[in-house]
């Protein structure tokens, strides 16, 4: 939680304040970056460019909001920007959506007990379109119709990506699952 | 496939869980992007410039008419008659101020006395027209005591013939009663030509404005003035020694806008006549060399030399150990005024540097280490060893020897080391702090002959343009380039000054001149800076065209 006191000195623009509040929030927008750029430096280039976003509109945030939510969001925003810059627009429409596997329980059973770097590893195997999309959607909370205006994509397009990534991700576990002959059900 | 899954959940806060730590130097590309973005934001003192332009610019257009001469107002008080017989029923109207007392009762439609008068003086008695006869379809003034009216001067400047008047309706009133109750003359200039008239009040008042800015329709006039059949009476006094004389009256009678007849009363007395047509008195030259009156723009270029001295205060100057001395530099500057008679507004563009001699003391850090020493002491002492027995009578016997030895002894020592850290060495160095400042100017003035005495000054705006040199801190110094200075400051500036008119445009002046700065110029420090600076000053001004 981010003190008010800190927020206001950054908003009077105090060099050591913005530092604190670097530090503070540099986890939870490290993760939000990480997870849609997995190449480290590119993804500690977002995050400075979200934190000065930050900064830069601190001043003009509504006091009502608070704070982190809001600094997430900000993060979100400038990710999906340097996403629209550069991504490989793909339509997807009027194709069939990917099937789920049978075994999402031993998916499931296994993700629970995994270690969340791995997860991490394993989600970066995802297309880079269709991770951003399953970020957006399953993590960061945003809904179909959010996520096509954003990314300038229909709603069918969203879905698509969207079991795309689960598709992927619970096959991988199964798999991993598989290997390890972990428990596969609690 | 369109809603969320246990899965998306569990991702969810599977990928919640990752911690990530900042790794070192992570702030250092931030804080270098927030300096870069600082830099950017620090106004161009240039744009700063040209904000304060329109604002001076304001200052001048409004408060011109505050500094505007009697003279310039007197001038456009001027009533010409229009007509073929215009030239000989000619009327000028003189006064910076016109006062509308209630009419005593029993004069018959007369609108009000009106008191006119100027502050300057005039040897020569206000003049009225002529005494032809008011002729149909003309304005026409006549007076029998100013036989001398030049009718071939339909237009004439007031101005040179500043005029007291008063109130003196009543001719029993003795001697004029000097008003200077607030301008009440509407002057309308048509053309060349002025038209004074008075429709504001039908019972007690004749107002007359000046403004010069528009002409009512004659049709306007006439309608305020057809219906009723009014008369103004004008009373006249002079601000000489004729003045004392029972006052010219001057009636109007307005029964239309196209008849004006002037009276005189029968009581009135006729005043001495003047020596000349005061009407036609050709405009006195000023004194050669002196200010041309009313409002004028003039542009001064200044150069000074100051010595400035700059103040360190703070809790940082607790381990200050440094003395600070004045140094001499060197300034210049424009500035445009508008000025009036006396007081003038304006901006200007100022480059100047603060400078102070620094001279720091080495700092030094004392402090002493106890040390504790054990160490093994050789004792030199004589052992007495058993080298066997004997038995002597039965009695067993130890033999023994001495024996010279050293023992090593463990004897303990304490030591004192004195250290001495040398934190900051001396220093002799010369601060400069160099500014653009954009000062709002006020100038009060007054004169005699060619000399001038002013003092002028106001704030200032003052944006960094430079800084060279080192702060003294407990540790060591700062470059002063590396430390956070403030991009603008505000500040005073204030000169007196002579000077001395070579011509109608240019002056030349000299004098003492002040300058500050009213808050810290360093920026997130404990460390207070401020600089002043007196000086003389030289300038040159030239008066616009």
């Amino acid at each position: 939680m981010v003190p008010q006191s800190l927020i206001d000195r950054c908003i009077r623009q105090e060099r050591r304040a913005q530092s604190e509040l670097y530090h503070a929030l540099y986890g939870m927008l490290m993760g939000i970056c990480a997870r849609y750029q997995h190449d480290r430096q590119e993804a500690m280039a977002l995050l400075n460019q979200g934190f000065l976003k930050i900064l830069t509109h601190l001043g003009k945030r509504d006091a009502s909001v608070p704070f982190e939510p809001w600094a997430r969001r900000v993060m979100i925003n400038t990710v999906i920007d340097a996403f629209r810059k550069d991504r490989e627009r793909q339509a997807m429409e009027g194709r069939e959506m990917p099937e789920e596997p049978a075994n999402v329980a031993v998916a499931n059973a296994y993700l629970e007990h995994m270690e969340a770097e791995d997860f991490a590893l394993l989600l970066e195997r995802v297309p880079t379109m269709s991770r951003n999309v399953f970020n957006l959607f399953a993590v960061d909370g945003y809904s179909h119709a959010e996520i096509a205006a954003q990314l300038g994509i229909s709603e069918g397009t969203s879905k698509w990506h969207v079991a795309h990534a689960r598709s992927i991700l619970q096959k991988a576990l199964i798999a991993q699952a598989m290997r390890h002959e972990r428990p596969l059900v609690r | 496939m369109n809603e969320r899954t246990p899965f998306d959940d569990l991702a969810r806060r599977k990928l919640n869980e990752r911690s990530f730590h900042v790794p070192p130097h992570a702030w250092d590309a931030v804080e270098r992007e927030l300096e870069a973005m600082d830099r950017r934001r620090t106004p161009n003192p240039w744009w700063l410039l040209l904000l304060l332009l329109p604002v001076g610019g304001a200052l001048w257009h409004f408060g011109g008419d505050t500094t505007a001469t009697p003279e310039t107002s007197v001038a456009k008080n001027e009533m010409v008659n229009e007509g073929p017989s215009a030239a000989t029923n000619a009327l000028a109207v003189t006064g910076e101020s016109i006062a509308a007392p209630v009419t005593p009762a029993g004069e018959r439609s007369t609108l009000s006395p009106m008191v006119m008068g100027t502050a300057a003086t005039a040897d020569a008695p206000p003049v009225w027209g002529s005494d032809a006869p008011p002729s149909s379809g003309a304005m026409r003034a006549s007076s029998d005591v100013t036989p001398q009216a030049d009718p071939s001067a339909p237009e004439r400047k007031a101005a040179e013939y500043p005029m007291s008047s008063s109130t003196s309706a009543d001719p029993a009133l003795p001697g004029p009663a000097i008003t200077t109750a607030p301008a009440a003359i509407t002057t309308h200039k048509l053309s060349d030509r002025s038209v004074v008239y008075s429709p504001s009040n039908t019972e007690s008042e004749a107002r007359i404005t000046e403004s010069g800015m528009s002409m009512p329709s004659v049709a306007d006039v006439a309608s305020d003035v057809a219906d009723e059949d009014l008369e103004i009476t004008i009373t006249l006094v002079g601000t000489n020694a004729t003045a004392t004389s029972p006052a010219d009256t001057l009636t109007m009678s307005m029964a239309g806008v196209d008849t004006l007849p002037i009276t005189q009363p029968p009581h009135a007395v006729p005043a001495a006549p003047a020596p000349q047509d005061s009407l036609t008195t050709a405009p006195v030259d000023p004194l050669p060399g002196s200010a041309p009156p009313g409002p004028r723009l003039i542009l001064t270029a200044w150069g000074a030399a100051f010595h400035t001295r700059t103040r360190y205060t703070g809790s940082a100057t607790d381990d200050w150990a440094t003395d600070h001395a004045g140094s001499t530099t060197f300034g210049w500057g424009a500035e445009l005024m508008r000025m009036g008679d006396h007081f003038g507004v304006g901006v200007g563009l100022h480059l100047l540097t603060y400078a102070e001699d620094m001279h720091s003391r080495d700092l030094r850090r004392s402090w002493t280490e106890h040390i504790f020493t054990w160490q093994l002491q050789g004792v030199d002492t004589t052992l007495l060893q058993v080298t066997g027995t004997t038995v002597i009578n039965g009695q067993v016997y130890q033999v023994t020897q001495s024996v010279d030895t050293t023992v090593l002894v463990l004897v303990s020592s304490t030591g004192t080391v004195a250290h001495e850290d040398v934190q900051r060495t001396a220093l002799e160095q010369r601060n400069r702090t160099s500014y653009l400042e954009i000062p709002l100017l006020l100038e009060a003035r007054t004169g005699v002959g060619r000399w001038e005495f002013a003092v002028r000054g106001g704030p200032t705006v003052g944006a960094l343009r430079g800084r060279r040199g080192l702060l003294p801190g407990s540790t060591g110094y700062t470059d002063m380039h590396e430390a956070d200075f403030r991009a603008l400051v505000l500040g005073w500036t204030a000169h007196g000054v002579v000077r001395f008119r070579l011509g109608e445009r240019w002056t030349m002046g000299a004098g003492p001149a002040l300058r500050g700065q009213l808050f810290n110029t360093l920026d997130g420090t404990d460390l207070v800076r401020r600089s002043t600076a007196w000086g003389g000053q030289f300038s040159v001004g030239w008066q616009l065209p």
